[in-house]
């Protein structure tokens, strides 16, 4: 297994400009990259074509993220593993829009490092891959401080925190205003 | 109730205040009291577990719990928890309030203001209705008996101040005994003679109030006999506790309570310099001022509050600023909570005016807490007109204006130019009477400590030179 920065560069690398994404057919591609990776013969991945779901091959991003995904796969000199098909089947149809929803366009994986980084850990962490040299946890760590859906979920519960206080401070202005509760004795 | 509001003796009303109680507020406070008794009659105080296992319930709950106690094993370690400060009930409120309260019910009671920082301390109405079990036991213990009944009053609360509410209500966990709140001052009343009628004729069974409005109705003569006196927020010196009795020919129970967290502690009927720890869901601890230390038994320190029942507020390790002795062991009077002897407590200290008339240092308290550009505050009256206002400020309070070269400081203190001080000034000189000067002093340090608020050297001064 190589060192997760091999696959960074490859993504980094990505030669956009070799590929036609209107013409792109992702079932033809995915179908050549693992005919390609475990030299037999092998069913269509996908349960019914992926070119016929409108909401995959309308989106260019999609398309191209897809396309990036299947480079990496596809290197021969890609030291991946055997890989779960139906985990990748599942990751690509279902994480991959989730990303490509915050990470857009998709020239940001090529362009960003981290982003880079991202896609091919989210990748592993799918496929429960462990690049070389690292521990579970530290991939594990590392992952979830580079997660663009982490990034927002903790952004969401930022805001979320920051409207409860400034409701409560909000409240508490209003409350001093207002009729308080009686009682016996004062402090 | 009507023929209390319609007398034609009563107060002018300016405020219409109930407990607020509902159904489920009232099965909260039953509760309460039934547990709160047994623990009284089985001497359950709750201890060091007790204050654990509160840690434990609010940890989920408070974000601040949650910050405080991280990478704490508070359970064995209960003294390296940090300490909640007067200044994180102001600056991180928000984090201390419990995740998914209901803020609707939310109430904010006015401070009396007797220190230099204000606190908006956030209350549930079934956490103050809590104060009814509580200061009736406490006078129960002195010989009174509460009478539920709607025909009957239980207690006048009595003030002294230029200006706050004076209200009458009912208490629903009283059984609708009327309750009221009056003030002294000539401004409250129709006719002034009206007050000891009114008194009178409302016969309530108990007078509650701070040591200078019950100073203030002993200095006007005011003839009732209550069944007892219940005093608090001030210090109460042993002096005008022996003089409040011979006037009024009852006992004067002395308390300890915060805003924060209700009652604390009541004046040991045997020994009343002492108080007994008066709720059972309050864990007390005097701590070093300097090292932070837990202090043993016989120690002078301040005094840390964890626990309580309000759900707004859930005080873990909090510093009250207050100062006193603790120690544990049974008492003659037969309540073997443990019991606390206050120092240098919250004295209070009046304001003259040029015409000899008090000022009540709550009045200056409202007018400086209200304004939202004063953080911390100190008054000091320094001669029979002169007063200095210190205090921690807003920028936009302490930015001068450009003046004219020409105009030459008068002293050291700031004369007002800005037209927030100048507001200020007129204010306060309007409160403390015609020809008092008050000078600011912008430099007074804003680090959360309670401050004395109130400084009378003038009177210092005339008292030494007699």
């Amino acid at each position: 297994m190589l060192e997760i920065r091999y696959y960074v560069k490859q993504i980094l690398n990505f030669p956009t400009l070799s590929v036609d994404l209107q013409t792109l057919s992702l079932d033809a591609m995915w179908f050549d990259a693992l005919l390609t990776k475990r030299k037999e013969n092998l069913t269509p991945i996908f349960e019914k074509p992926i070119d016929s779901l409108t909401n995959i091959n309308s989106n260019l991003n999609i398309k191209a993220t897809h396309a990036i995904l299947a480079y990496v796969l596809f290197d021969p000199d890609s030291k991946i593993p055997e890989i779960d098909i139906k985990k990748l089947r599942t990751y690509l149809l279902e994480t991959i829009p989730t990303l490509c929803a915050l990470v857009n366009p998709y020239t940001e994986w090529m362009k960003d490092a981290e982003r880079a980084e991202e896609l091919v850990r989210s990748l592993f962490h799918t496929l429960d891959l462990l690049p070389a040299n690292e521990t579970k946890s530290y991939f594990e760590d590392r992952f979830r401080s580079i997660d663009s859906r982490e990034r927002i979920r903790i952004l969401e519960q930022t805001k979320m925190a920051q409207e409860r206080a400034k409701e409560i401070l909000r409240q508490m202005k209003q409350k001093e205003e207002e009729e308080a509760a009686s009682k016996y004795n004062r402090e | 109730m009507n023929r209390f509001l319609e007398s034609p003796h009563a107060p002018i009303w300016n405020a219409n205040i109930g407990d607020r109680i509902q159904k489920d507020d009232f099965d909260f406070v039953e509760d309460f009291k039934k547990v709160f008794y047994d623990s009284k009659k089985n001497q359950t105080y709750l201890g060091r577990e007790g204050a654990i296992e509160y840690v434990r319930k609010n940890l989920y709950l408070s974000t601040f719990f949650q910050d405080q106690l991280k990478g704490i094993e508070f359970a064995e370690n209960f003294e390296s928890i940090p300490f909640t400060t007067r200044e994180d009930l102001q600056s991180k409120i928000t984090e201390i309030i419990p995740i998914g309260m209901d803020l609707e019910r939310m109430v904010i009671n006015p401070t009396s203001g007797t220190t230099g920082k204000p606190i908006l301390a956030p209350n549930h109405p079934k956490a103050i209705g809590c104060y009814v079990p509580l200061i009736e036991w406490t006078v129960e213990k002195y010989g009174v008996i509460p009478i539920h009944n709607p025909k009957s009053t239980f207690a006048i609360q009595l003030c002294y101040q230029e200006n706050t509410i004076v209200y009458a209500t009912t208490h629903s966990l009283a059984g609708g005994a009327k309750f009221a709140k009056i003030n002294l001052h000539p401004h409250s009343w129709k006719n002034p003679n009206d007050i000891e009628t009114f008194i009178k004729e409302s016969s309530p069974q108990i007078l509650t109030g701070d040591p200078y409005s019950l100073e203030s109705a002993m200095k006007m003569s005011l003839n009732y006999k209550p069944e007892a006196i219940h005093s608090t927020a001030l210090e109460l010196t042993t002096s005008l506790r022996e003089k409040l009795r011979e006037h009024f020919h009852c006992p004067v129970i002395n308390s300890y309570s915060l805003n924060e967290s209700g009652p604390i502690a009541y004046a040991c009927k045997t020994n009343p310099e002492w108080m007994h720890v008066l709720p059972h869901d309050i864990y007390i601890e005097i701590i070093s001022s300097e090292t932070g230390e837990v202090l043993p038994s016989g120690n002078i320190g301040e005094i840390v509050v964890t626990g309580g029942r309000n759900p707004f507020l859930p005080l873990l390790r909090y510093k009250t600023g207050d100062r006193g002795e603790f120690q544990y062991g049974r008492c003659s009077c037969g309540d073997f909570f443990p019991r606390l002897r206050l120092l240098s407590g919250r004295k209070p200290v009046y304001f003259f005016k040029l015409n000899g008339e008090t000022v009540n240092p709550i009045d200056v308290a409202r007018i400086l807490r209200r304004n939202p550009h004063i953080y911390q505050f100190q008054m000091e009256q320094y001669t029979k007109e002169n007063f200095i206002c210190r205090v921690s400020a807003s920028n936009e309070f302490l930015d001068l204006p450009v003046v004219s070269e020409s105009t030459k400081p008068e002293s050291n203190f700031v004369t007002p130019k800005n037209p927030l001080q100048i507001e200020l000034k007129t204010e306060l000189e309007n409160l403390l009477g015609i020809g008092s000067h008050v000078k600011f002093d912008t430099n007074f340090p804003l680090d959360g400590r309670k401050q004395i608020a109130f400084i009378n050297s003038y009177l210092d001064t005339l008292e030494k030179s007699k």
